[in-house]
């Protein structure tokens, strides 16, 4: 298991127990986790975790100028790095009543279609992202254009298939990066316009969304 | 206070038990829903209706049976089988019972009537052990309702319904268990008062010691239920990122992104990695013999080496930006080196018209070079080299055809 942590920390992988779950518990289990560290220390880099206990991945000993410039360029082009994955989680979360932004929560692409099918404005919704989901064309019907954005979403690691005769599949920790990222610029900039207002309203949050949808 | 029983109600509870166990299997059954005669075979028909008649399964319709609530409750609590939203077990009820025993107690005491003192006694022990067994399996199902993330409801907002439920279940419990306390207290006050020295003892002495523990546990688990409901806040909040996102994108749309300061010590998670490629190679050299005869081995499955295709001549363009002859210094024979000298000292006016024989002549003699081949040799390179000469023709004593010459002048320009 060694070889293949390593491996997929090389890969830039996020291990979490839902992605990578032997390698998630091979890093959680004593002393593997010292190893790995030692290990990646000979070439400059460290193991890290998203927040305290989410997932694992290879991160710089100390970010350089480069890193922080990368950060810095990326934030510059939030909208081609993190605007489809945002884009797209909308969709699935207007599709999917129940819909948690926490790793591990179980996604059917049945189910997300047929809500599609329903709700004209869902759909006009998911059809607004044929430019930016990966192979798409605007003659798909729904339930292959939501396969094709459910299918994106697993490239860039935000998803695994867990069961491929139900088309079942299943968030991964690296939506906690995703969280962290938007949490870091609610903080910083005025990204969050109005959260505040919506915090006050926590208990009634099951409305928020469908408000702001309209 | 124990009271014999008549020995007919213990044949009772054994007749009971044994038509329980006797169709286990349909009392197994009904746990899961309810069971019909109609479709039944018939060992099954006579064991609904046996446990019919004992009041083990109750009807609900035409053949349509379901188990007892009572014995439902009670194997739920022996298999901790809880349902999504099941109600903690109120012991308000018990506590009446006992404050209504206790004053029965005291006033028997007082007005000296004793008649049915065993038989109150008896009952304030069954409420005590009836207060102490609920309220240990209310923590059991609060302990197991609160803990699992999922446990019995689909999904996290579910659950966190479940848990605001229980956030005030819990709070009717404590209550509850105060005006328990406040009953103990009188209990231990009026029993000193009024001589009831062991149904005091029973009292204050079985429940007393628990009510820390069990405050203890409801606090322990009213913590766990806030927690989580702050997590349910946080993932709502979560969302709201998302959103907010979301919305900065439409409300933006000339926008690629934001100019965000990035602080001193900016988090390695905003850092996405990137991949650090790999590419392994085979290591081919020798490392013993194992390794020689999987590498031969696995040479002699290749296929024949191609024939090497004749090299192309490559159609890139090519530009020469710059050349400089490579001019190498060809090393010079003796001779040579004669002549070069001979050269260099005519031009530079030193010399005179002089015999070309007498140049350096034991140098050239000592390098092997005759007078006859330097006087052919120089010759013709002085003349090359511009330098006029003239043979030395000796004066002829015999009739030859061809002139002889003994000697060759070399005249500088």
């Amino acid at each position: 298991m060694r070889n293949q942590t390593l491996r997929l920390l090389l890969d830039g992988e996020y291990i979490c127990e839902i992605a990578h779950r032997h390698a998630y518990e091979y890093l959680l289990s004593d002393g593997h986790n010292q190893f790995v560290n030692e290990w990646l220390d000979a070439i400059n880099m460290r193991l890290a975790r998203v927040g305290e206990a989410g997932a694992f991945f290879i991160a710089p000993l100390g970010l350089s100028s480069d890193d922080t410039t990368r950060i810095r360029d990326e934030f510059l082009r939030f909208r081609d790095v993190y605007g489809p994955a945002i884009r797209m989680l909308q969709v699935i979360r207007a599709a999917k009543d129940e819909f948690e932004m926490i790793p591990g929560a179980y996604i059917q692409h049945a189910e997300l279609v047929q809500k599609v099918n329903d709700s004209p404005a869902t759909g006009e919704q998911l059809r607004n992202l044929v430019s930016t989901i990966r192979q798409t064309d605007t003659r798909y019907s729904n339930a292959e254009l939501m396969k094709k954005l459910l299918e994106h979403l697993r490239g860039d690691g935000y998803l695994v298939l867990v069961d491929e005769a139900t088309e079942m599949y299943r968030t991964t920790g690296k939506l906690e990066q995703l969280t962290h990222v938007l949490r870091f610029l609610s903080e910083n900039v005025d990204f969050s316009k109005g959260q505040k207002e919506q915090a006050d309203a926590a208990d009634s949050a099951d409305d928020l969304f469908d408000k702001a949808q309209k | 206070m124990s009271r014999s029983k008549p020995v007919n109600d213990r044949d009772q509870v054994q007749k009971i038990l044994s038509t329980l166990h006797q169709h286990s299997d349909i009392v197994s059954m009904s746990m899961v829903g309810q069971v019909s005669s109609s479709d039944a075979n018939a060992a099954t028909d006579k064991g609904i209706i046996a446990l019919a008649n004992v009041g083990a399964l109750l009807p609900v319709g035409e053949g349509v049976f379901q188990l007892n609530p009572r014995i439902r409750r009670f194997l739920s609590d022996r298999l901790t089988q809880f349902s999504a939203m099941q109600s903690l077990t109120r012991i308000t009820e018990q506590l009446h019972s006992a404050q209504a025993q206790w004053s029965a107690l005291i006033e028997m005491r007082t007005s000296g009537d004793v008649a049915d003192k065993a038989e109150i006694e008896e009952s304030l022990g069954i409420t005590v052990g009836e207060i102490l067994y609920f309220v240990q399996q209310n923590l059991r199902l609060l302990n197991h309702q609160t803990t699992a993330d999922f446990g019995n409801v689909e999904s996290m907002r579910r659950k966190i319904r479940q848990n605001r439920f229980y956030a005030g279940n819990i709070k009717v419990l404590i209550a509850e268990l105060d005006s328990l306390g406040a009953f103990l207290d009188k209990v231990d006050r009026e029993g000193v008062q009024y001589g009831l020295y062991n149904m005091r003892n029973l009292l204050v002495g079985q429940i007393r010691p628990q009510m820390g523990e069990w405050r203890h546990r409801l606090n322990e688990i009213q913590a766990k239920i806030s927690e989580k409901l702050f997590v349910r806040r946080q993932i709502d909040a979560d969302l709201r990122l998302l959103l907010d996102a979301a919305l900065w994108m439409e409300s933006n749309p000339t926008l690629n992104g934001m100019e965000v300061e990035l602080g001193q010590h900016p988090s390695a998670t905003l850092l996405t990695p990137t991949r650090i490629a790999v590419q392994p190679h085979y290591d081919v050299s020798p490392m013993g013999g194992s390794q020689e005869r999987l590498m031969t081995s696995v040479a002699s499955k290749l296929p024949p080496p191609r024939a090497k295709p004749t090299a192309k001549e490559q159609k890139s363009r090519h530009v020469v930006i710059a050349t400089t002859a490579e001019m190498e210094d060809e090393e010079l024979a003796p001779a040579d080196i004669l002549v070069q000298e001979l050269v260099h000292s005519m031009r530079s006016g030193q010399g005179k018209a002089f015999e070309l024989l007498q140049w350096e002549r034991e140098r050239r003699l000592g390098a092997g070079i005759g007078d006859e081949e330097w006087l052919f040799y120089a010759s013709n390179q002085l003349a090359i080299a511009g330098v006029y000469t003239e043979l030395q023709i000796a004066p002829t004593t015999t009739d030859t055809v061809n002139a002889v010459f003994d000697g060759v002048m070399a005249f500088p320009n």
